[in-house]
């Protein structure tokens, strides 16, 4: 009886976790076979090769994109450390006049959806000349509100007797900060810098608007740019550059499933 | 110098005022940085976009005459924001509910204490690390009236030579099993989270007492989860009425505007019709959504907070 | 180093917190803040330490003043309730780190390490995490990291507050042998008056913000100075009665009656003046037996007998008064009714004023504390 039960449990994962991975899977197995074969409906075909991989590193920009998207992302991401630490130090560990008020202010940028800042912010990059560059691309996201929050509830779990004994051997603010509050707080500074990454690795609506040329083109954007090229019907090469573009992402999570399962539930928005 | 104020003390506790920093001289700089990137990218556009909403602007964007409430009149008198909005509704509520339910499906497959269920948490959780823009491309290979798995399937099941992206039903329901799928693997990893955080001496506890596993589920399961379920579903709404790049790839809003939702059709106004006024007064609509729906998860959040 | 206290003051907002802290604790000395939470004994501490500022007052180091000298620049060590250990270094790295300010040479750090390490026999553990280890190693590892500096002052505050009984015991006796080794000035924070009394040389007993009485160990037991410190210090909790003294008759009513139903009497010492008071005895002064043996003796019913083995708390009661007989014997367990005898010695008999709770010494009491002293 408990074993039927338990094979049942484990055919339902299997349907399950199949029926989930079909679309992931489906693109794997076809950016491997020849297009002529998928066209033809045959999936399966067992023409395997990494053949549709070389043509799309060889005919498209996508590697160009990659890498875009790797230096738009990470600078992001140690912006946002950067900036948001600082903030979410002050808010931890400091008094100050109107901070109550000032933390308000932050929050408050959460319950406003980007989608109504585009317009205004095209306008503002355009003027600093900007546009179709890696500053206009970073910039704006250096700070945000979810990462402020974010990191100031981990920093109000670190106890008080830590900064009393870093007064006490003579730590500055800095080395308080560094030395630390921020090792201590580490599995939510991994979360929050992995969470960071991937948001913007997959950013798509403001690189479409700001972006006009393959040189600082980032994946997302660059997927569209593909796909709509009205020659590019080569399916197996489609799906390669997707699979290569969604790759470092699907990697970070699996590495990183851990710490968001804990840190996400933390409070706050998705991005 | 020694900072006095920075010592963390009891709330209630004010520093001597002769030993505390003018504010100009401390938190202020640890704030400025995030301050100026808001101030110019976020509060400075906010207020922009009010104020654009009120003008009726020309083709470059500048505001050229001054409406008052005019665009919100001409938006809410167009049957077609009225259709964006309508179809976002719809698809916000299959989305959300859609994402949730499968996520308990999944979380709840995946906490029993079996071999190889790290593999299949893995699994489930992968497609949170699947962008929007490529699980799109997956989607639309799928959707696809002559390769895609869906339509050959459907084919055989005899319902023809169906373009499902062409058809007005099939295009919303093309988005909504797409956006379900893209969303169940955040929804999925908090659940679990969630889950496991149930401590086990429930469960023993009902057992003893003779609680059926249906009972205990109810009772014990649920409720504990509940916060993280709460939080899910205003999440989940949050990022449904945004919703962009899928629509963007897979439909390009059509067929016939059906799958035109809001924040697609700011962007359309905006950027393809270059008619900043009326979408200003669209995206402060989708603002004020927005807010009220985080505002609840705020408000909820807190006493979360103090109540655990 | 000697410490001086004149005229402490710490306001929070409205809320006071310290009320006019005048103390000197001598070098080299075990000196213990005892009192009830709230009382402030944590702020004093820390106000000590530079980690707050004082409302008023000064604090002098030696005769050096030091109210407004940075933490860093007072040259201590402190060891806190929950440690604060650094969760992400090994043992040994805590307490390098604790060396940060002191500008060592590596071998010098490396010695001082090793060294702290054996006087707490850490030696083995020195490449853990905090948290692979038991609270009570944990505990050592902060007391290691505050004698690694060799800080000529060394504050503790409740360090032992987290550890099990047992633990506990271990760890006092640990503590006071650490100090006689090391001799440097020890101020240490504590709720527990069985830690104090047992630990310190001399005590500082706080409530309600301000100071009780300093005094040592048996000078708190013997002579409290007012009810709260008489009923703080001591285990079980000095008995309180509501007493009448006729000096005339040199009597004390009792607020119980004898075997025939009339108000109990005593016979009073010398040199306490008529009127109501507050009496306390200590539970080991009362005398319980089980035949009546002396006109002064005072009827019982037993509530309750909590034996001890080698000795018996007994909790007794007469006319709705309760109090607690602790006697060096067995007593037995089934006992209804007893009888029992209040001392007569002054040193015995505590009285203190119901207004304000200060102790009213008799003549023969103040010779004994005179003598006591010297």
């Amino acid at each position: 009886m408990k074993y039927a039960k338990r094979t049942i449990h484990y055919v339902l994962l299997i349907l399950i976790a199949l029926l989930v991975m079909a679309p992931l899977l489906l693109g794997i197995w076809a950016s491997l076979l020849p297009t002529t074969d998928i066209v033809a409906g045959h999936f399966n075909s067992l023409n395997i090769s990494l053949n549709n991989y070389v043509a799309a590193i060889q005919t498209t920009p996508v590697v160009l994109y990659m890498w875009n998207s790797l230096v738009i992302s990470s600078l992001i991401m140690v912006g946002q450390l950067i900036f948001c630490t600082l903030a979410a130090y002050a808010f931890a560990f400091l008094q100050f006049r109107f901070k109550n008020g000032i933390f308000f202010a932050f929050l408050i940028t959460m319950m406003l959806p980007f989608e109504a800042q585009i317009i205004p912010n095209f306008q503002t990059v355009r003027a600093l000349g900007w546009l179709d560059s890696y500053p206009g691309l970073t910039i704006p996201f250096f700070t945000s509100a979810f990462g402020v929050f974010m990191l100031r509830q981990a920093f109000l779990q670190v106890p008080r007797e830590l900064k009393e004994y870093s007064d006490l051997i003579g730590l500055g603010r800095l080395q308080f900060l560094t030395r630390i509050v921020l090792p201590y707080t580490r599995s939510t500074i991994i979360t929050f810098v992995l969470y960071t990454f991937l948001t913007h690795w997959n950013a798509y609506l403001w690189p479409l608007i700001t972006t006009f040329s393959d040189a600082h083109r980032p994946t997302q954007v660059g997927l569209k740019q593909l796909q709509s090229e009205d020659t590019f019907n080569n399916w197996g090469v489609i799906m390669a550059t997707a699979i290569m573009v969604l790759l470092p992402t699907l990697l970070i999570l699996i590495i990183g499933q851990r710490y968001f399962r804990k840190g996400l539930n933390a409070g706050g928005v998705k991005g | 110098m020694v900072s006095h104020n920075e010592t963390a003390v009891p709330a209630t506790a004010t520093p001597t005022p002769a030993k505390r920093h003018p504010w100009w001289r401390s938190a202020f700089w640890f704030l400025l940085p995030s301050l100026v990137i808001m101030t110019v990218f976020t509060y400075y556009p906010m207020v922009m976009t009010v104020f654009n909403s009120l003008f009726a602007t020309n083709l470059t964007g500048a505001a050229a005459k001054f409406v008052g409430f005019g665009n919100y009149v001409t938006i809410f008198s167009d049957p077609l924001f009225f259709k964006s909005l309508t179809n976002t509704f719809i698809f916000v509520a299959c989305d959300s509910v859609g994402v949730i339910l499968l996520a308990l499906l999944l979380a709840r497959l995946a906490t029993a204490r079996i071999r190889g269920a790290g593999f299949f948490r893995t699994a489930f959780a992968s497609t949170m690390g699947v962008s929007a823009a490529a699980a799109s491309i997956l989607w639309i290979f799928l959707f696809n009236p002559s390769v895609g798995l869906i339509s050959i399937g459907l084919k055989q099941l005899g319902f023809g030579n169906v373009n499902i992206l062409t058809d007005p039903t099939g295009a919303m329901i093309a988005v909504i099993l797409s956006s379900i799928w893209m969303g169940s693997g955040f929804a999925f990893l908090n659940l679990l989270g969630a889950l496991q955080s149930v401590p086990q001496d429930y469960y023993d506890v009902a057992s003893l007492a003779g609680w059926s596993s249906w009972r205990q589920t109810w009772k014990i399961t649920i409720p504990m989860v509940s916060p993280t379920l709460f939080f899910l579903i205003v999440v989940e709404v949050i990022g449904a009425f945004k919703t962009f790049t899928q629509i963007d790839l897979i439909t390009g809003g059509g067929p016939d505007n059906t799958t035109n939702f809001i924040a697609y059709k700011v962007y359309q106004d905006a950027f393809n019709y270059r008619n900043i006024g009326i979408a200003s007064a669209e995206a402060i609509v989708l603002t004020v959504i927005i807010a009220v729906a985080t505002w609840i998860q705020f408000r909820y959040t807190e006493r979360k907070v103090y109540y655990q | 180093m000697a410490i001086q206290l004149t005229h402490l003051t710490k306001h929070f907002g409205d809320t006071p917190v310290l009320d006019d802290i005048t103390a000197t604790i001598n070098e080299g000395e075990f000196y213990v803040l005892v009192g009830p939470s709230g009382s402030g004994k944590s702020t004093i501490l820390r106000i000590i330490a530079g980690l707050i500022p004082a409302t008023s007052g000064d604090i002098y180091f030696d005769d050096k003043k030091v109210t407004d000298a940075a933490p860093k620049d007072r040259h201590l060590a402190m060891v806190f309730q929950n440690y604060a250990l650094l969760p992400f270094m090994s043992v040994a790295e805590n307490i390098r780190f604790g060396l940060h300010n002191l500008h060592l040479s590596t071998a010098d750090e490396d010695a001082r390490v090793a060294d702290a390490l054996q006087m707490v026999h850490l030696s083995d553990l020195a490449d853990r995490k905090p948290k692979e280890l038991s609270g009570g190693q944990q505990q050592r590892v902060a007391v290691a990291r505050a004698i690694a500096t060799q800080a000529n002052l060394v504050l503790m505050d409740e360090p032992l507050s987290n550890l099990d009984a047992q633990l506990r015991t271990e760890m006092r006796e640990e503590l006071v042998e650490l100090h006689k080794a090391l001799k440097m000035t020890l101020i240490y924070v504590t709720h527990d008056q069985t830690e104090a009394m047992t630990m310190g040389e001399r005590i500082m007993v706080l409530n309600d913000h301000r100071i009780q009485q300093v005094g040592t160990p048996l000078e708190l037991y013997n002579h409290p100075q007012n009810a709260f410190v008489a009923t703080f210090i001591g285990s079980p909790k000095m008995n309180m009665f509501t007493v009448t003294v006729d000096a005339a008759a040199k009597t004390i009513t009792l607020p119980m009656v004898d075997e025939d139903g009339r108000p109990a009497l005593i016979p009073l010492p010398a040199g306490i003046p008529s009127g109501t008071y507050q009496l306390g005895v200590r539970p080991e002064k009362v005398r319980l037996s089980l035949a009546s043996a002396s006109e002064y003796d005072v009827p019982v019913t037993v509530v309750n007998v909590a034996s001890l083995g080698r000795a018996s708390n007994v909790a007794v009661k007469n006319s709705d008064v309760e109090f607690i007989a602790d006697i060096a014997e067995q007593f037995p367990e089934d006992a209804a009714k007893a009888f029992v005898t209040f001392p007569t010695a002054a040193a015995d008999l505590h009285f203190f004023a119901p207004d304000t709770g200060l102790a009213v010494t008799s003549a023969a009491e103040k010779a004994g504390v005179t003598d006591g002293i010297a």
